[in-house]
């Protein structure tokens, strides 16, 4: 009962006849609370496909997602946009911010669309955390790739999601890069007790993960 | 290239809803481009026609030519044709007018007069006259038949005795008036020279000048005036046929006009095309990128643009023009419908003439106008957008993030909300694109200033209150003033006062008429001073009950009803300024009048005052009924009757009326309340519908321009809303957010144009009425005009983020987020 | 608690505050308009008539008086028209009002009574935990709930899981130390019946002095080893236990990196094995923040003994799994937030699947195991539980020869 992710027999299917593709094929997969888990599988292997349905983002074809005990495609569409905006934190690869907002709105977005009031004492800690405390004022336009996705870390952190969807979040950076933002993610998200799942082709990150799931031809093919 | 056309071809019927928004656009340019000016060259036209087809064609009459003078002049160079006239007689003891005046062929031709049946009068007795004036006489006859008749002959001492003619017919010409009041016949030459001594006969000159058809009115005008001057012919005795010039030639100040308001409508045109295209670029910045990383080069690329942009043009051009052509004729006949209770010749003729199509109403040279210039305005349209084409570079193809590289708006960083909600990410976007912002709202808000003025003008020219300050009473009978009149010399007011047909025996018939409440009589009296530079201007004396508005009307000075009535004070109406600045209160003005008395009085100038026209039309100088009366007591000084009804129209009345002028022709004029007020109501039906379609059409596409403006903020943020509902947003906070957006459009809009219009809106009013525009004298916010204006923007704009909402939900989510082409 | 005061004023106060807004905006706009018609109709009537009268009194100028009291009458009826209107607004307003209250009353009623029904079950929930049950399920039209209370539901939910998610740790804790216990005492098996061989040997005494020699050096050699095991399992079952405090202050890499190389000199020497340092600096690419002096030089904020041993049993298993004159190439650079140290080496490498594996626990990977018979396989395991305590990290990157191991390390404030 801690699993903090059902996926029960999940199906999305594109296309039709010659064109189908399985993206998810009739996928389980459980994650515990707390903990950090990769998918792994190579690039069209379905695992983008997978955490979408798992974040909300589209519908399946049937098959059911429980975040949180909360089957999440019973509800309407607008119940879903609330539940993803208090529940699930995003980090995409790719054009995580909203441009004309700067740093501290885009971080506080979230609760904003949320009607919550933004407690500005956590909000400044988390961004010390990141450590763009001076750039609370810019505008994305002006950060590096690195700078972008901790943002986007620290976006998702400050709506105390119940659980933390990252897709392939270093993709577009440089190694060195790239090992600052996940460690500091995975710093982040033990310390404030989060959960992460995170998809990757790359097995240098899926080392850094406390349970791994691989994914081939939208199957699970093991986990670890 | 073949390759490029192919592509532009497919890209265009692709991004369909684009294509469409830009066809639209074009075509609704085009549609004006060829609708302005064929209306304007048809209405022009036929107004010409018409003119040519009724009034008479020659450029210029010289009264008083002796047939020494006449013949040297019919050999002048200038000279093209020339006719003479002589006028012989008059009938007497009719009650219509008929005259008897000699005309050669060429002055018949020049005057349109068109044998119907048999021939030009020849021998002394041979008349030709028209079945209407038969029957207007109480004859009967046909070719060869004898008529006999009594007339008057004319000679330089005026009308002689009445003598008994016998005539045969000769000929008959047609009438062209459906319900005529004079007529005339013609007699031969031989009579005119036999019944009128040879140095008396004065004859008049008619004649065209010999001038190309390409030649403004104003050199036809100098080529008439080298000819009077050579003669030495006085100004007095030329008339030049003001309106056939100006049907025939061409009047240099309406090309202009319609010049400008094409270039309105291009500019518009441009500028919503335009922006149109603009919005697309931004998301096709990859493919061309693409294209160029296979080795597209510029030029092609700007090719793919431009051709995809003419073949959008090569559908909604014709498009246009046909939507035009189809609409032509309703929108002419609708024009003079207008016009519906005038039954005057011209219209008729004018709207016979358009039936029958005598008058080109597709003109070639428009279509092809039309045409050219849409596609002028579309490649002026895409030159910015091609050049963005050709700018992107291949390496924008690959970036994911396509089209920024162009829009590098480094701003530095500004201070961030603490809190976020809706309104203010919307707020939040309006500002960081204040360019956009600022340019859709202030076009918009300008169309509406330019709306609310047109609609206060409007709507405080009410056709009631015009025709109400046009005349006073229901009713009015007036002496036909003139004094120049060499036709009718018994015209001129020392005449008139002598043999005044508004005597009291006419009082009293009117006012026996049933309905009739009142007749006031409004007395004057003609006079010229030295100030007036020679002017005759009228000393109307006005009936008592005009007192209150006489006093209430005074702006300067100040003088009392009592010293009104003295005959010393007069108020002057404030145009007088106009024309003689000089004048002044106190002012004491040495009057020569001219009733026939040879009197001089002196007034002094009282005080200015400001009228309406049915109170100053007689005129300017305005004192009391028994103040003209101590200046001017020479016979029958009474000017008109004002008639006072129960009733805005009054039959009997009318029918009494129509007899009154039957009885005295030309001698009376009669005037409406009803008439002015239809007058009133189909000139500004004409303008007023005129001016709102058109600023329906030209709002429409500015209209356009915001909805662009929406939909490009909506394209260019797909993926920032696509984020933005990832992480949590609702629709219905998504719909908010443009909402507002759309709000804040409307709303600045709303603000300009009620604001801006209102608050010019007076000044224009005043300037309106000082320039005596549809009579305007009381001012009238227009709440209808502001209400519409708000209820249609409000629809408009609900309407467009409801469909906005909709298809931006329509997308799916992960499409967007995904960032997929 | 003042849960339950607060809950009413709470929630009342909210309902309260947006229907007074509502109601005010809502009357106001009301009034606006109902003023704005009244006047526009009674100033056009009022025109109107006043025209007319105007007319009227120019043609009977003996009946301008009493035409002018009529149309003072219609004056005074335009001005009626607008008091009628503001009686409207006034009455109106003041029945809206009543409405209004009236429904705030029932509104706050409503959300006490449902505030009781709520806090109640929640009670019940609570208890059924406490007694061992199951974690608290959905209640019944929770969706329905004020926001507010939503996030309260949530929030308990939460302790909830944190207590079940207690019991199964300690759960797992337990069979934990059982387990380490079961592979502590296998692994001493091995060691000690080794050396137990050898003393039976060395008792049953029929050895040469060459042999008696041999095995007393072998019976030394496996008495180190066992205390090196000894230890390596002490520190593992503290570490395990937490006894061991791993306590971070800021201290320089170069301090560290030092100790731990100094560890490992002696072996990597005996197999000829060269040890490179490289120092990259500060490797921010946009050029921003550069600091002076190379990484090597930078302060870090870690236990130093610790971290030390972290990195020595890294270059220990480095010196293990290479070969003879082979290089292992330090380098270290600076990141942001981090500091990394690249540790490598041209070894026997590791395969994919084991890249996972090798930091379990007591796991020894096939080719490891080959290249070198002693070894327990707790140096990773160790290494990693030390970095992520103090917030760094270790990950391994394959090379195509060898290893590579980056390890980050928080800078120092």
């Amino acid at each position: 009962m801690s699993d903090i992710l059902q996926v029960k027999d999940l199906v999305k299917y594109y296309g039709a006849g010659e064109n189908l593709v399985k993206a998810v094929d009739h996928t389980s997969l459980a994650v515990e609370r707390g903990r950090f888990t990769a998918i792994v599988g190579r690039s069209g292997s379905g695992k983008s496909t997978l955490l979408h349905l798992i974040g909300g983002l589209d519908r399946p074809d049937s098959g059911k997602v429980i975040i949180d005990n909360q089957d999440i495609y019973a509800l309407g569409k607008d119940d879903l946009a609330k539940f993803r905006r208090r529940k699930i934190g995003f980090i995409f690869q790719d054009f995580n911010l909203i441009p004309s907002l700067t740093v501290w709105e885009n971080i506080v977005l979230p609760m904003g669309l949320d009607g919550r009031k933004v407690k500005e004492n956590e909000v400044a800690e988390i961004m010390a955390k990141i450590g763009l405390t001076q750039k609370k004022d810019a505008l994305p336009s002006t950060l590096s790739g690195g700078q972008k996705q901790r943002v986007a870390i620290a976006r998702a952190l400050a709506a105390s999601p119940a659980i933390i969807l990252a897709d392939e979040p270093t993709g577009n950076l440089d190694s060195r890069t790239e090992t600052e933002v996940m460690s500091l993610l995975k710093n982040c998200v033990e310390e404030y007790g989060q959960t992460l799942v995170m998809i990757t082709h790359d097995e240098t990150i899926a080392q850094m993960a406390d349970a791994v799931i691989f994914v081939e031809d939208g199957k699970v093919v093991s986990q670890s | 290239m073949k390759m490029v056309t192919t592509i532009a071809y497919k890209n265009m019927k692709h991004y369909k809803s684009r294509n469409i928004l830009t066809g639209i656009a074009i075509l609704l340019t085009t549609l004006l481009l060829y609708l302005v000016p064929t209306i304007g060259l048809d209405m022009v036209g036929a107004q010409f026609a018409m003119v040519n087809e009724v009034y008479p064609r020659w450029h210029c009459l010289i009264r008083d030519v002796d047939r020494e003078t006449a013949t040297k002049l019919a050999a002048h160079h200038d000279v093209l044709t020339s006719g003479l006239r002589s006028d012989v007689g008059y009938w007497a003891g009719l009650d219509v007018d008929v005259s008897m005046m000699y005309m050669d062929e060429n002055g018949l031709d020049l005057y349109q007069i068109k044998l119907e049946e048999g021939s030009l009068p020849r021998r002394e007795n041979e008349i030709v006259v028209s079945r209407k004036l038969l029957q207007a006489a109480g004859l009967t006859g046909e070719i060869g038949d004898t008529i006999r008749f009594s007339y008057q002959p004319l000679s330089e001492d005026g009308l002689g005795y009445v003598k008994e003619g016998e005539f045969i017919i000769s000929g008959f010409y047609q009438e062209q008036q459906e319900e005529p009041t004079a007529f005339s016949s013609f007699v031969s030459r031989e009579f005119a020279e036999k019944h009128i001594p040879a140095d008396q006969i004065k004859y008049r000159f008619l004649f065209q000048v010999g001038a190309e058809e390409n030649v403004t009115t104003d050199d036809v005008e100098d080529i008439i005036k080298g000819i009077t001057e050579q003669f030495g012919i006085d100004e007095e005795q030329v008339r030049v046929n003001d309106e056939y010039l100006a049907a025939n030639y061409v009047d240099p100040t309406t090309i202009p006009v319609i010049a400008v308001i094409m270039l309105i409508i291009v500019i518009a045109g441009i500028i919503t095309i335009y922006s149109i295209y603009y919005v697309g670029m931004a998301e096709r910045v990859r493919e061309y990128g693409r294209m160029k990383a296979i080795g597209a080069t510029n030029r092609q690329l700007r090719q793919m643009v431009l051709r995809e942009g003419f073949c959008t043009a090569l559908i909604a051009i014709p498009a246009g023009l046909l939507m035009g052509t189809l609409l032509v004729k309703a929108v002419l006949m609708l024009f003079l419908s207008s016009y519906s209770s005038d039954q005057s010749i011209m219209v008729v003729t004018t709207r016979q003439l358009i039936k029958d199509g005598q008058i080109p109403l597709y003109h070639v040279s428009i279509y092809l106008l039309a045409a050219v210039v849409s596609l002028v305005t579309v490649y002026f349209s895409l030159r910015k957008p091609m050049k963005m084409a050709a700018k992107v570079s291949e390496i924008d193809a690959m970036r994911q993030q396509g089209g920024q590289s162009g829009r590098k708006k480094n701003k530095k960083a500004r201070r961030s909300y603490g809190e976020l909600n809706v309104a203010k990410v919307s707020h939040i976007y309006l500002t960081g694109n204040k360019k956009n912002t600022v340019v859709t709202v202030v076009s918009m808000g300008i169309t509406g200033v330019l709306f609310m003025v047109i609609a206060t003008v409007l709507s405080c020219a009410n056709p009631v209150e015009s025709a109400n300050s046009d005349i006073k009473g229901q009713y009015e009978l007036s002496n036909n003033v003139s004094f120049s009149n060499k036709e009718h010399p018994e015209y001129a007011w020392d005449q008139i006062v002598q043999n005044n047909a508004l005597d009291e025996a006419m009082k009293q018939r009117l006012e026996a008429v049933d309905g009739v409440k009142k007749v006031l009589p409004v007395a004057l009296c003609y006079g010229t001073a030295d100030v007036l530079e020679g002017d005759k201007i009228g000393i109307s004396g006005l009936p008592g009950e005009w007192k209150e508005e006489l006093m209430d009307g005074i702006t300067e000075g100040s003088v009392t009803y009592e010293e009104l009535k003295t005959g010393e004070k007069v108020i002057v109406h404030r145009n007088m300024l106009r024309w003689y600045p000089d004048i002044a209160i106190g002012d004491k003005l040495e009057l020569s009048l001219f009733d026939g008395s040879e009197k001089t009085v002196t007034v002094e100038v009282a005080a200015f005052g400001d009228y309406a026209f049915g109170m100053y039309i007689f005129g300017e100088f305005m004192m009391t009924k028994e103040g003209l009366e101590k200046i001017s007591n020479i016979g029958n000084h009474t000017a008109a009757y004002t008639i006072y009804t129960d009733h805005k129209q009054e039959p009997a009345l009318e029918d009494e009326i129509a007899a009154i002028k039957q009885e005295y022709g030309e001698r009376l004029d009669v005037r409406s309340w009803q008439s002015e007020y239809e007058r009133w109501r189909s000139a500004m039906a004409v303008t007023s519908g005129a001016s709102y379609a058109f600023f329906a059409v030209l709002g429409l596409i500015c209209i356009m321009n915001m909805i662009n403006t929406m939909i490009n903020n909506v394209h260019l943020r797909k993926k920032e809303i696509g984020m933005m509902q990832a992480i949590g947003m609702t629709d219905r906070q998504l719909t908010q957010l443009l909402m507002r957006e759309g709000v804040f459009y409307i709303a600045g809009a709303l603000i300009l144009s009620i604001c801006g219009g209102s608050l010019l809106g007076y000044p224009i009013f005043l300037w309106a009425r000082e320039n005596g525009m549809f009579s305007i004298s009381r001012y009238h916010y227009p709440f209808t005009s502001a209400a519409i204006l708000i209820l249609l923007l409000l629809a408009i704009q609900i309407l467009l983020a409801w469909l906005l909402g909709r298809s931006v939900k329509k997308e799916s989510l992960i499409e967007r987020v995904r960032f997929s082409e | 608690m003042d849960r339950k005061r607060d809950g009413k004023t709470l929630v009342g106060g909210i309902v309260q505050k947006k229907m007074y807004f509502y109601v005010m905006a809502g009357l106001i706009l009301w009034g606006l308009f109902v003023c704005l018609g009244a006047a526009f109709l009674t100033e056009r009537e009022g025109a109107l008539r006043w025209q007319q009268t105007e007319e009227l009194s120019v043609i009977y100028p003996q009946l301008k008086e009493p035409l002018h009291a009529n149309s003072a009458y219609y004056e005074a009826g335009s001005r009626k028209g607008i008091r009628m209107a503001a009686l409207c607004l006034y009455f109106g307003g003041i029945a809206a009002a009543g409405v209004g209250y009236g429904v705030l009353l029932h509104e706050r009623k409503r959300k006490e009574e449902e505030t009781r029904q709520f806090l109640n079950e929640l009670a019940e929930q609570s208890d059924q935990l406490l007694r061992g049950g199951d974690l608290p399920g959905r209640i019944d039209g929770e969706e329905a709930f004020a926001d507010e209370w939503k996030a309260y539901l949530g929030k308990f939910r939460q302790t909830c899981h944190y207590f079940a998610d207690l019991r199964q740790r300690l759960g797992r804790e337990e069979n934990d130390t059982k387990s380490l216990i079961t592979d502590i005492s296998h692994q001493l098996k091995t060691p000690l019946a080794s050396l137990r061989l050898s003393h039976e040997l060395l008792v049953a005494g029929d050895l040469t002095q060459a042999e008696y020699q041999e095995f007393l050096e072998k019976e030394g050699q496996e008495i180190t080893a066992f205390e090196n095991l000894m230890q390596e399992l002490v520190n593992l079952s503290r570490l395990e236990n937490n006894m061991i405090q791993i306590k971070p202050e800021n201290t320089k890499l170069k301090q560290v990196l030092t100790e731990a190389v100094n560890k490992v000199f002696f072996k990597a020497n005996e197999k000829q094995i060269a040890i490179l340092l490289t120092d990259e600096g500060h490797t921010d690419r946009q050029g921003a923040d550069r600091e002076q002096g190379g990484a090597f030089d930078a302060a870090i904020f870690c236990d130093p003994a610790w971290t030390a041993e972290a990195f020595a049993n890294v270059l220990e298993n480095a010196v293990k799994y290479s070969g003879e004159n082979t290089t292992i190439t330090i380098t270290v650079g600076r990141l942001i937030n981090y500091v990394y140290v690249d540790i490598e080496d041209e070894g026997i490498g590791i395969q994919p699947q084991e890249l996972n594996a090798i930091y379990k626990r007591f796991y020894r990977g096939e080719r490891a195991q080959k290249m070198a018979k002693d070894g327990v396989g707790v140096g990773l395991y160790l290494a990693r539980k030390v970095l992520e305590e103090q917030g760094g990290n270790i990950v391994a990157r394959r090379r195509r020869r060898g290893s590579c191991f980056r390890i980050t390390l928080p800078c120092g404030h």
